[in-house]
């Protein structure tokens, strides 16, 4: 008997659908009581461990033995549940929290996968330590920086800078060479934020992004500067000048990019010296560099900026003229009176630009 | 002595938990709540010594709930103590929440012993403006 082929594809297309709709019955079957196992565990779980936060107590064998758990699936929740409340505390609650992950095994198995030939397995346990911040796993994380896969390397970063491991900081600035862009972003978060709770101070994060300024690459020497230009504005005053000294020579960079984060650097460091150097920026042919200077330069202050920002204010582009009356503004009386004579004496584009700017400032014209 | 009573206002269930949770094996009489409004509608029903509020909640901002506050006919609403506990705390972050009528801000994550030894103070400067 001769079946037409469009008939043998209908009866396979409806067999196929019907196991396919079967298995998802099954999974649904089995999801619905591990669901529920997980929420009774992570009840379980939460009762023990919050009970050491409010009674604000040193937990006993009793916890810890309540806490272990008996499988991975039950470590898993035990994690996100200790993972919750250390991002949520500091101080002498969130230290217990590393405790307890120390106690009940996590952070003992989390570095035993981070050398795993699963690169999922790795990155899931670099994670972990980072949320534990346990001290233990410093080195070990140390040794991931240097992982085939960009994605642990770039968690190993984080988890260092949770932990707040000062030494690690050259190696993580390191990563800038050779990740992407988005994962760049990444580091540099951790760096600008690099153990703010463990208290790093900021000049030990200047220290290594200073030395890869001169970098032969553009993407470490912009990822730098872009890290310096958060982390400048406390700056240890004694060093200020050796920064902005480096710095200073990133304005002639042939990345526009690299120059505009110089300048927002510089002016975050606030040396009145530099003065002169951002000026020259204001020239630049880049917009996002005259942007930066003129917001720079109303950050340092000084007589001396007034005439250049005066100037600035009559830039072709509408963000830097903006940026410039601005920073007139937040500058002093002699700021605001350069801006209103603006106001006063142009036409067009130049006077719509100041009008702007007195109303932000909650000026009025003298039109 | 009376027991001193905190609210926590925050939109975060597990802050709100741990916080109140802490202050009352303290002794602190707790309550809590998520929204401005609801936050609002006890002060002014119960009375509170100290708010703690985040600046982000559900259905306004902690600014708002502060001039509320300030601005209400009971004087014992309008002299509640504030302190901003906020996972917003760069410098532009507590000009804004001390300017707008707050009494004290912390940063997130919370240090539940500096916690305390904030809201200890803002209780004794309290008791100070009342003499």
């Amino acid at each position: 008997m001769n079946v037409p082929l469009v008939v043998l594809l209908a009866l396979a297309f409806v067999a196929s659908n019907g196991v396919l709709i079967v298995v998802m019955l099954i999974r649904l079957t089995l999801r619905a009581p591990a669901e529920a196992a997980r929420a009774r565990w992570r009840a379980r779980y939460a009762e023990v461990i919050d009970d050491l936060i409010m009674q604000d107590r040193e937990p006993s064998g009793h916890d810890i033995a309540a806490l272990i758990p008996d499988n991975r699936r039950q470590r898993r929740v035990l994690e996100a549940v200790l993972a919750e409340r250390a991002g949520l505390l500091r101080g002498r609650a969130r230290s217990r929290m590393t405790e307890v992950f120390e106690r009940t095994g996590i952070v003992g198995i989390a570095l035993s996968e981070l050398v795993s030939r699963r690169a999922w397995n790795r990155r899931i346990a670099a994670e972990v330590l980072g949320h534990s911040r346990s001290e233990q796993a410093t080195q070990d994380l140390l040794l991931s920086l240097r992982d085939a896969d960009d994605d642990v390397r770039t968690i190993a970063a984080k988890a260092l800078g949770k932990i707040g491991a000062a030494d690690a900081l050259p190696f993580i600035a390191s990563l800038f060479r050779d990740l992407d862009e988005d994962r760049c972003a990444s580091v540099a978060d951790t760096i600008v934020s690099f153990g703010e709770t463990s208290h790093v101070p900021r000049e030990e994060r200047i220290a290594p992004l200073v030395d890869l300024l001169d970098d032969s690459s553009e993407k470490v020497r912009y990822w730098a500067t872009h890290c310096l230009a958060s982390l400048t504005r406390v700056a240890q005053r004694s060093k200020a000048p050796e920064t902005a000294a480096r710095l200073l020579a990133r304005l002639s960079d042939p990345s526009a990019r690299v120059r505009a984060e110089a300048c927002r650097a510089i002016g975050s460091l606030g040396l009145s010296a530099d003065a002169p150097a951002l000026e020259s920026g204001l020239a630049d042919v880049s917009a996002e560099v005259r942007r930066y200077s003129a917001r720079s330069l109303g950050a340092i202050g000084g007589a001396g900026v007034l005439a250049a920002l005066i100037q600035a204010m009559g830039d072709p582009d509408f963000d830097v003229s903006r940026e410039a009356g601005r920073a007139l503004i937040a500058l002093d009386e002699r700021g605001i009176d350069a801006v209103q004579g603006m106001a006063g004496a142009a036409t067009g584009a130049s006077l719509r630009r100041a009008m702007e700017v007195l109303n932000v400032a909650g000026r009025v014209s003298p039109l | 002595m009376a027991k001193r009573t905190l609210l926590v206002v925050d939109r975060d269930p597990l802050a709100r938990k741990l916080v109140t949770g802490r202050f009352a094996a303290l002794g602190w009489r707790t309550r809590n709540a998520e929204s401005a409004e609801e936050a609002l509608a006890i002060t002014r029903a119960e009375g509170v010594d100290v708010l703690t509020t985040e600046v982000a909640l559900i259905d306004s901002s902690g600014q708002e709930l502060v001039h509320a506050i300030r601005a209400d006919r009971d004087p014992r609403v309008a002299r509640t103590m504030v302190l901003f506990l906020s996972a917003m705390d760069r410098g532009d972050d507590v000009v804004d929440g001390l300017r707008s009528g707050a009494d004290a801000y912390m940063g997130k994550p919370i240090d539940l012993d500096e916690l305390e030894a904030q809201l200890d103070a803002l209780v004794r400067r309290a008791g100070m403006r009342m003499r």
